[in-house]
């Protein structure tokens, strides 16, 4: 008997504990709850995003075209030209040769045992295996979520939440708090990829792209293409642009600066081979424009007024200091290595979330109360047990959903509600099997002994099968939902604990020894048919 | 003890099942079961108003017109102020969903705009500031783009000012205002005055911050920190309905470092902000590929559980118990779904989650008076199953009542009491404690002593 109190004590301790303990670890107990909320009852932005492989892949494909070939030239191959052919994953090669070599297109073989090769006649197609276009897959969006982990960290969002989703290329993006949707739109879909190219000389900014090709025949000159230009806001423009000269791969630092009027600017200090072909650009270029390229918009493009020795400069244009800010972390992070698409987006305000608690409280108040009502109105004594039970469920049901960890959500709050319900019925089945039991003729100990007994197998199956449905929502389901199904598999483990445990040890310690007290079990109106 | 011949009249009640039944089907075939947007795909967003009294025909007039497959519902507990507007199945190029609902957000943004006069309030405030004023918030925006001397871009922006004062009154938008004052740079000037004057309703705290920054109203250093200020203007918005209407008491509450004056923060909000009449207060957005998923998944869930259940319960009953309760358990679900389907209710995630209660649900009550029946067969083993079911059912007739009713009383509060999700969740609950009650009284054991008359008898075991 003194054990079960203790089983009691011990498991209503625990859940305080883990209810009221502060999370910073200084040792004292907080005033509030801890427990945590989900982003619909906190407000701030979920994101389901998409990695696009494909892209990731046709990105690898250009990238190893360049590689390839001179990683061949190295080892003394003559190679023609080598061409990527993204749309068919394979690198082309023509022309290829080896002074004192028999079987050219085997040696190419052993040199890439990743690749799949097919000769014809002078052409060497290279196909990249299955292994290495998993490897090239998984790579893009393991990269892609740690860039996107890390310009996230910069925006200042507390505990920011970015997980892949299991064996998928889906990354979830939970930010509570957050707002500012385009801000984010804006982090994590941009790559981040700056380039510098010259403005071709002799062309002029324009509005359409006509105006901007009229002064050569309409037609872009072999080696340059039209960009976008936003460097004036509100006026979005063409300008035509030669080959890259410097990407952010020669950038050692970048940070936010100021330009001489005081206006927001970025600042780059470039490496030393980066450094030298700018020297060199700046030096030979002397009146040209020189465009600032992010993620194929010309951001920039100052005319280049001097020799710049000088590694270090600032990027100046219409910026605000929140554009400079995102713009540093974007080139600092990196360029995301493929496309990303947004799959699913929810932006919730604060106050929803806050309505939503308040209303659901309410409701949990007034069932909680309508339910007790109920109880010690059927049942009086035992009522008033199971009413003792309820409260103890409660109690523990927050303290290990605290203790999990869990994120109480609008379906959980729900879920909550119903656990009250359900942990009712647990009491009322073994209420009616005593009273079954005392009609029957036994006496008071020996019809509680039965009734939790014999109703014990009961809720154990009834419970159980709801367990099982529980537990396939949180197998399927995904966000809010899981929400649920958590505080539903919680609350059926802690209505059997209060329900079957706490309720019989209250009958137990108000019987005593005695066997022949009246229970009270029966409703306050009508007939009582054995006391 | 009278007993009610349950077993005995199984007849009526299995017409009455499968009459409910056929028609269920029937509705959830024919009316279709109304998807929500997160099973759709589309977007759903909650807007909120300054003032009241709003008429949903307005505002679905003006939406339609930006997207005519578009629904507009008033959100009851603020009435004429707060609407939930909802695409479903918007023709999106794949890939571009972010960019396309971004897109509708602004041409929403301009809808919500013009109900109570958002540009027109704008234009009396700049009305009332001095030409200075204008003039300061014009600088920093620097929306011609123009390069020169300070005192160059100073004169110009000066002259617009004035010119914005000269004009204002006779204005009807800030549009028109623009191409008054300089014909030539009419958008972006445009869009210039709209920068320069941001909603107070309406800004994000990282924009409070920077424009705070920005300006350093109450003169703090260099690399003026304004987190705290702008902490506590947002959250004094969100403390008061998401709408401030009073920038004189908003100041007052904003807690200042001590030398600096709350007076300054007023001044500051007065001639840099407008107020702003609308706020969006939650948007979503669901490509229609992972609402079709995510439809998936939900049934994939229910079947899932089903198998689970079947299992779990053949093995500790026997294969007809098993077999009976899924059918009771498909009669509950699918006449729910047909209730759904009647009032054309929509169905989304929460409400997968229901049904899912409901098929628990449903098994705890079949579950419950099979025990009793099994218990009953175990320990009589020559009474007659016709009447061993019969009086199973009247033993467990109270519990089953009671613990209904308990239920009940819980899912009520929330169908009455709570807002809207927590109500759509609450409905199909409602029908299914209902209609599971019923069946586990009425369809299981029926179910049960058919298939151990025609097909195996429970009693051999």
């Amino acid at each position: 008997m003194r054990f079960r109190w203790i089983i009691i004590l011990v498991a209503v301790l625990l859940s305080l504990f883990h209810l009221f303990k502060t999370s910073e670890g200084d040792g004292y107990f907080s005033t509030k709850p801890n427990i945590k909320y989900g982003l619909d009852l906190q407000g701030g932005i979920f994101m389901q995003l998409e990695v696009d492989t494909d892209d990731a892949l046709r990105q690898f494909i250009e990238e190893q075209t360049g590689s390839i070939k001179v990683n061949l030239e190295a080892d003394e191959f003559t190679v023609g030209s080598a061409e990527p052919l993204t749309e068919e994953k394979t690198v082309l090669l023509k022309d290829v040769s080896k002074a004192g070599s028999e079987d050219v297109f085997g040696d190419i073989k052993d040199a890439y045992p990743n690749w799949v090769g097919t000769q014809n006649g002078t052409e060497i197609r290279l196909t990249p295996r299955d292994r290495l276009i998993t490897r090239v897959h998984e790579d893009a969006i393991n990269q892609t979520v740690y860039k996107i982990q890390n310009r996230i960290d910069e925006l200042g969002v507390t505990e920011p939440s970015i997980t892949r989703a299991l064996n998928s290329n889906r990354i979830i993006l939970e930010l509570a708090g957050a707002d500012d949707v385009e801000r984010v739109h804006n982090i994590v879909k941009e790559p981040g990829k700056l380039e510098w190219r010259l403005v071709q000389p002799g062309s002029q900014t324009a509005m359409t792209e006509e105006e901007l090709l009229a002064p050569f025949g309409g037609t872009a000159p072999a080696g340059t293409r039209v960009f976008k230009n936003i460097s004036m806001p509100g006026q979005p423009g063409f300008t035509l642009l030669q080959e890259v000269l410097l990407t952010a791969s020669n950038i050692r630092d970048v940070y936010p600066s100021r330009d001489n009027n005081g206006m927001p600017a970025v600042g780059i200090t470039l490496d030393r081979p980066g450094n030298q072909i700018f020297s060199r650009v700046t030096a030979d270029n002397i009146g040209n424009q020189l465009a600032v390229v992010l993620d194929g918009k010309v951001i920039s493009a100052p005319r280049i007024q001097s020799h710049l020795p000088d590694p270090r400069f600032i990027i100046t244009g219409q910026f605000t200091d929140l554009e400079v800010g995102d713009m540093v972390v974007k080139i600092k992070s990196g360029s995301l290595p493929a496309e990303v698409r947004i799959l699913e987006e929810r932006i919730i305000g604060p106050t929803l979330g806050r309505d939503s608690i308040a209303s659901g409280t309410q409701s949990a108040a007034l069932g909680l109360i309508l339910v007790i009502f109920f109880m010690m109105f059927w049942y009086r004594r035992a009522g008033v047990y199971s009413v003792i039970a309820l409260v103890l469920n409660l109690v523990l049901i927050a303290g290990m959903l605290s203790a999990l960890g869990s994120v109480l959500t609008l379906p959980g709050i729900a879920g909550f509600i119903l656990t009250i319900g359900m942990a009712v019925d647990a009491n009322v089945l073994v209420f009616e099997r005593i009273k079954e039991e005392l009609k029957a003729g036994l006496s008071t100990n020996r019809a509680v002994d039965a009734g939790f007994k014999t109703a014990y197998v009961t809720i154990l199956d009834a419970n159980i099968t709801t367990f099982i449905a529980a537990f396939c929502l949180l197998l399927m389901g995904q966000g809010p939902v899981k929400g649920f199904a958590v505080m539903l598999m919680i609350g059926i483990v802690s209505s059997i604990f209060t329900a079957v445990f706490c309720s019989r040890t209250f009958f137990l310690a108000y019987l005593g020894s005695s066997k022949h007290k009246p229970l009270g079990i029966w409703p306050l109106i009508g007939k009582n048919p054995v006391e | 003890m009278n007993e009610y011949n349950f077993i005995g009249n199984r007849g009526v009640f299995g017409v009455i099942s499968i009459i409910l039944v056929i028609s269920s089907l029937v509705l959830i075939f024919t009316k279709g079961i109304n998807k929500s947007v997160d099973f759709a795909g589309g977007t759903q967003l909650s807007v909120k108003f300054a003032e009241s009294g709003i008429k949903e025909d307005t505002i679905r007039d003006l939406v339609n017109q930006i997207d005519n497959k578009a629904t507009v519902y008033m959100n009851e507990i603020e009435s004429g102020s707060s609407f939930t507007i909802k695409i479903k199945n918007p023709e999106v190029e794949l890939g571009k969903e972010a960019e396309a609902s971004m897109e509708r957000l602004h041409k929403l943004e301009k809808v919500f705009a013009s109900i109570q006069q958002d540009e027109q309030k704008l234009l009396e405030q700049i009305s009332k500031l001095p030409a200075s004023k204008i003039q300061s918030s014009l600088l920093i925006e620097n929306p011609l783009g123009l390069v020169g001397t300070d005192e160059e871009v100073n004169a110009r922006y000066a002259l617009i000012a004035t010119g914005i004062l000269e004009q204002i009154a006779g204005s009807t938008s800030i549009a028109d205002l623009a191409e008054k004052v300089d014909s030539a740079e009419a958008t972006r000037l445009e869009n210039g005055i709209r920068l320069a004057f941001p909603a107070i309703n309406r800004v994000t705290k990282d924009f409070l911050h920077a424009t705070l920054k920005k300006f350093n109203p109450l003169e703090r250093g260099l690399d003026a920190d304004y987190q705290d200020i702008a902490a506590q203007v947002v959250s004094y918005r969100e403390s008061h309905n998401d709408f401030i209407s009073n920038l004189d008491e908003m100041s007052a509450s904003v807690q200042v470092k001590e030398g600096e004056s709350a007076e300054d923060l007023r001044d500051f909000f007065e001639s840099h902000f407008t107020m702003g009449t609308y706020n969006i207060t939650s948007n979503e957005t669901f490509s229609p590929s992972i609402a079709a998923e995510l439809l998936n998944k939900a049934w994939e869930a229910i079947l899932l559980a089903m198998i689970g259940i079947l299992i779990y319960i053949s093995m500790r009953f026997t294969m007809g118990y098993a077999v009976a309760s899924i059918v009771a358990l498909l009669h509950d679900v699918i006449i729910a779904l047909g209730a759904f389907s009647l009032i054309q209710a929509e169905l989304s995630n929460p409400v997968v989650a229901a049904f899912l209660t409901i098929v628990g649900y449903s098994l705890n009550d079949t579950i419950v008076v099979f025990d009793r029946i099994r218990e009953n067969v175990l320990s009589k083993r020559k009474g007659e199953l016709d009447k061993i079911m019969n009086s199973s059912i009247n033993q467990t007739i109270s519990r089953t009542l009671v613990t209904s009713l308990t239920t009940l009383f819980v899912v009520v509060v929330i169908y009455l009491g709570a807002n809207a999700t927590l109500r759509d969740f609450a409905f199909p609950l409602l029908i299914g404690i209902i209609v599971g009650t019923y069946s586990s009284i009425f369809v299981a054991s029926p179910v049960l002593l058919f298939w151990s008359k025609k097909i195996r008898s429970i009693n051999n075991d």
